[in-house]
């Protein structure tokens, strides 16, 4: 399977698809972003980013069942595979790794 | 699934906007709808909720819109691209290939078919070129224009294309938009080639020809074109005198007729010209410096009665054209005065490239030109013979979908769609379009072309070198064939379902209005051409055998140049044996006759007039109704009376005419005689206001001899060996009075010939296209027939039984046909000959000849269905 890079707002999406897990679809991550993250996101980007997830085989999906909720529809439920596992945890590797690397004095002084 | 998308149990209130779900559907792959619109739905009823239904419904659509992305889109697609490979098309186009050679019959009708139709629309597509795209080879072409006279006759505005001399400079002198003027002077001179002597058509022309035109130069600088005693030969003429040699620098002796003097000129080949292009609007043959007419018949060039032929003017750019039109008119108002006939109103700048769709409406204008009605006609005709093409591949494809069911059927249980079977036909029948039009462009290049410029005297080639938007036209001509004909078939064959089909449950009944509706429509088509072509033939016909109001046949017209005399030609034709009559004429009927203003009591009419010698009117066997004819008794016949006919004296209002008084010229004429009306004009004219006045011998122009009918060829050779016996140095220029109208009967006889040419093509396609749609038919009766036969059906009942679908078409065609025909021709024929009723013959002709033409087509069919062995279409069961 093609591994890809993650971009940023992949990311977020592929880390909520696993903090709801196995009850992640487009709505609920857009909902969980817009009031968790404080940041506005519209549904189509989020499944946007889901579907190229999905193509880069990061989450896999399957249909779920139906809910009055949704007008007898069923809902497309996400869930995050083993390689998207492994592409979050070397993103947060590499991030930890980088972070590791700044000398704590070239943040602004008022930060620390 | 469909359940599924509705809202079950939602508030009344809670509809998300219908609109939108419906273009949300529409656009969207149906893998994502449901769980899409589920988000949507979702939030649009938490929304409804926090925000309010407005902000709902606005959330909702902006869903919708933004949305569109490759995945909502190309997942749908994405389905259907990856069948669509390389190598099914060449499976495809292989099937294509192989139907094609397994149909060996109904292949041939269906690429003969649309091969005749296109090599006629390539043929009508070389023809648009021409009368669009005219003149490309000049340069300068967008700046070029045509001065014309917009002159009031009476009322009536009409566009003439001698302009006065004076006119070219005195405008480039005044208005700065003009760059350079042009004029072009014709005039006849005779050339010697050792004793035989020839009329040269000869153009005087202003030096800046060669500047404004680019005519591909043979041999020759240009720059000595138009230098002091320099003459420009066409290849045409540079080989009638010198051969294939170069002949520049060498010397040409030409002879003018200036009314009655013999002037001879000497002058140096400074060039030969390439054959002038052949969409070029105008031609010359010989080019002559404009200055060279001064000592031959031009003193003075600034003498405002004298006309040149063309002015040319080359403008700074193609927009001024209005300021050069106002910029000439003090220089109208010059013209005006020093000319006593109808004023000229404006003056006109037609764009060269225009020319020749232009010029039918110009008087006297030797452009090259056409009718814009040939145009329409030719379009037509191309079309709706397309159409016929097309059609017969409809027919034959839908009548032999039978062949296919299986292969279709199959398919679509292996899981091709329709998308799929759409494509497939469409790419076999590709193949068979590209036949045809290769065939097509064959043909239109060897038979119809050729056939079409010999008619039509307009030299046309399918080069792709000088036009490279035939590569278009073909390229398109195949798309249009291939979805013209195949779109149809291809939808049709690809409906069918797949499990009726493997259960042979699919039923072809003759209940297939389509088809009846394209046989119909084949039938109406058929109908019409062959309608119009009998119609033409007819009319023409008509028009042939008119009178022309006097007996035109048997009379030699021998032109005379002045320096003839006509007393001793007189006196030696007539011991010609056979030789009738002599008279001479100024003016001839149907060749040439002036205007005239006649004065009657102080009312002006413009009338025709024509100055004849005694004896005229007896020898062109011209009517008398009442009064007398011009007598050689009376002296005072000479000076002062006159014989009208019978239009003037209807216009006039006149009880009798004998004895009333004219005035022409300050001159008083004494009316004697009355004539009957006869055609001085084509038929196309109405014969108009006449007045005949007796002229002198030397004025005469003409000598007229009355001989025999089956002698005049004869007699016209004797008359020549006593002319070069007088006159060796004056061309012998005779003529046959019933050619006169030569030029008006060619045209009809052109458009008799286009539609004779459309009608036996219509037949053509239509027959081949009729005998492969009965083969199909019967093939799929056979079983029909045979039970008939077995219980004794008689070759009556058989052929009953298989023409009856195209009988009962061929009545209603030609129901639809007859008015339709009638309205179509009737208007045609209006315009060209406003007096001939179409009469009801030719509709029944036309109602017979395709019966006969459909049973012709079938007979074959009924002969095979009548010999064959019944029992070998029934055993398989």
């Amino acid at each position: 399977m093609k591994r890809s890079h993650l971009g940023e707002f992949e990311e977020i999406v592929l880390i909520w698809v696993g903090i709801q897990h196995e009850a992640a679809y487009g709505l609920s991550i857009t909902n969980a972003i817009q009031e968790e993250m404080n940041r506005s996101v519209t549904l189509s980007s989020v499944h946007t980013a889901l579907y190229r997830l999905e193509e880069k085989g990061y989450v896999k999906s399957e249909l779920g069942g139906a809910s009055t909720k949704r007008g007898g529809r069923r809902k497309r439920i996400f869930i995050i595979t083993n390689a998207g596992r492994e592409a979050l945890e070397s993103s947060r590797e590499m991030r930890m790794r980088l972070w590791s690397k700044i000398a704590k004095n070239h943040f602004p002084k008022w930060e620390l | 699934m469909g359940t599924l998308n509705q809202p079950s149990k939602a508030p009344a209130e809670l509809v998300p906007p219908k609109w939108a779900e419906r273009f949300f559907r529409w656009y969207c792959n149906e893998d994502l709808q449901e769980e899409l619109l589920g988000d949507f739905y979702e939030q649009f009823c938490d929304r409804w909720e926090t925000a309010g239904p407005q902000k709902a419904k606005l959330g909702y659509w902006l869903n919708v819109i933004t949305f569109i992305n490759k995945y909502t889109l190309r997942r749908k697609r994405g389905s259907f691209t990856h069948i669509i490979t390389p190598d099914m098309f060449r499976n495809y186009f292989k099937l294509g290939l192989r139907n094609i050679l397994k149909n060996k019959l109904s292949s041939f009708i269906n690429v003969f078919g649309l091969a005749l139709a296109i090599g006629c629309c390539l043929v009508v597509y070389r023809f648009i070129i021409q009368f669009y795209y005219p003149d490309s080879f000049h340069g300068k072409l967008d700046n070029i224009f045509v001065a014309e006279r917009l002159v009031n006759e009476d009322g009536r505005r009409q566009l003439w294309g001698a302009i006065p001399e004076p006119l070219g400079p005195a405008i480039q002198g005044s208005s700065p938009q003009v760059v350079n003027f042009c004029r072009l002077k014709n005039y006849n001179a005779n050339f010697k080639k050792g004793e035989q002597i020839f009329t040269e058509w000869i153009t005087f022309a202003d030096s800046s020809f060669c500047d404004l035109f680019d005519f591909p130069v043979k041999w020759g600088n240009e720059n000595n074109f138009f230098a002091r005693n320099a003459i420009v030969l066409s290849q045409d003429a540079s080989e009638k005198y010198f051969g294939n040699d170069n002949p520049v620098g060498q010397e040409v002796h030409l002879r003018f007729n200036i009314r009655g003097e013999i002037k001879e000129r000497m002058y140096v080949v400074q060039g030969v010209m390439e054959d002038i292009p052949d969409d070029s609007s105008f031609r010359f043959n010989i080019l002559l410096p404009f200055s060279a007419q001064k000592g031959l018949y031009v003193e003075n060039f600034n003498d405002w009665t004298r006309y040149s032929n063309t002015l040319f003017l080359e403008l700074t750019s193609p927009n001024q054209v209005e300021q050069v039109q106002s910029a000439a008119s003090p220089f109208l108002a010059q013209y005006n005065e020093a000319n006593s006939g109808w004023p000229t109103e404006k003056l006109h700048l037609e764009p060269l490239s225009g020319m020749f769709r232009h010029s039918y409406m110009v008087n006297d204008s030797p452009f090259i030109s056409a009718h814009i009605a040939a145009l329409f006609m030719l379009l037509i005709i191309g079309g709706a013979l397309l159409t016929l093409a097309c059609f017969n591949y409809m027919n034959i494809a839908v009548a032999s979908a039978t062949k296919r069911l299986r292969e279709i059927g199959v398919r679509k249980v292996m899981g091709g769609n329709r998308a799929q079977l759409v494509i497939q036909f469409l790419t076999e029948n590709l193949v068979l379009c590209v036949f045809s039009v290769l065939l097509g462009f064959l043909l239109a290049r060897m038979v119809f072309l050729p056939w079409f410029n010999n008619m039509s005297d307009i030299a046309m080639d399918l080069s792709f070198q000088k036009h490279p938007s035939l590569w278009i036209f073909l390229v398109g001509l195949i798309i249009i064939t291939t979805i013209g004909a195949a779109g149809y078939p291809a939808f049709y064959l690809a409906s069918f379902r797949p499990i009726a089909v493997l259960k042979n449950k699919i039923r072809f009944s003759s209940k297939n209005r389509f088809r009846k509706v394209l046989l119909g429509t084949q039938f109406l088509l058929s109908f019409l051409s062959i309608f119009a072509a009998i119609m033409f033939l007819n009319v023409s016909k008509e028009v042939q055998n008119r009178t022309w109001g006097y007996n035109q046949k048997g009379i030699i017209d021998i032109r005379l140049n002045y320096s003839e005399d006509y007393e001793t030609l007189k006196n030696e034709i007539q011991q010609i044996s056979g030789v009738e009559r002599i008279t001479g004429a100024r003016t001839n009927a149907g060749v040439w006759s002036e205007k005239v203003v006649a004065e009657i009591s102080d009312q002006e009419y413009s009338v025709m007039g024509l100055s004849v010698g005694y004896d005229y009117l007896e020898t062109m066997e011209i009517d008398l109704i009442n009064g007398r004819l011009f007598d050689r008794q009376k002296p005072n016949d000479l000076k002062s009376t006159i014989i009208i006919n019978e239009q003037f004296q209807k216009r006039l209002g006149w009880e009798d005419p004998i004895d009333k008084k004219i005035t022409i010229d300050s001159q008083s004429y004494l009316v004697i005689g009355k004539i009957k009306n006869f055609h001085h004009e084509p038929f196309d004219n109405e014969v108009k206001p006449m007045v005949i006045r007796l002229a002198k011998p030397q004025n005469f122009r003409h000598l007229i001899v009355r001989v025999p009918e089956d002698e005049v060829v004869s007699t016209a050779q004797a008359i020549s060996g006593i002319w070069k016996r007088h006159y060796p140095d004056s061309p012998y220029d005779h003529r046959y009075q019933d050619d006169a109208f030569n030029g008006y009967f060619n045209a009809f006889e052109q458009v008799n010939q286009v539609f004779k040419a459309t009608a036996f093509l219509t037949i053509i396609i239509s027959s081949i296209g009729l005998f492969g749609l009965a083969m199909l038919i019967l093939s799929r009766k056979m079983k029909e027939l045979s039970i008939r036969k077995v219980l004794g059906a008689s070759l009556i009942d058989i052929s009953y039984n298989i023409n009856k679908e195209f009988l009962s078409t061929i009545i209603i065609a030609s129901v639809i046909g007859i008015p339709l025909g009638y309205f179509m021709l009737d208007t045609l024929i209006s315009l060209i000959y406003p007096e001939v009723q179409l009469g009801f013959l030719p509709f029944l002709l036309t109602f017979i000849f395709l019966i006969v033409m459909t049973l012709i087509s079938v007979s074959r069919h009924i002969y095979v269905a009548m010999v064959s062995d019944p029992s070998r279409y029934l055993k398989d069961e």
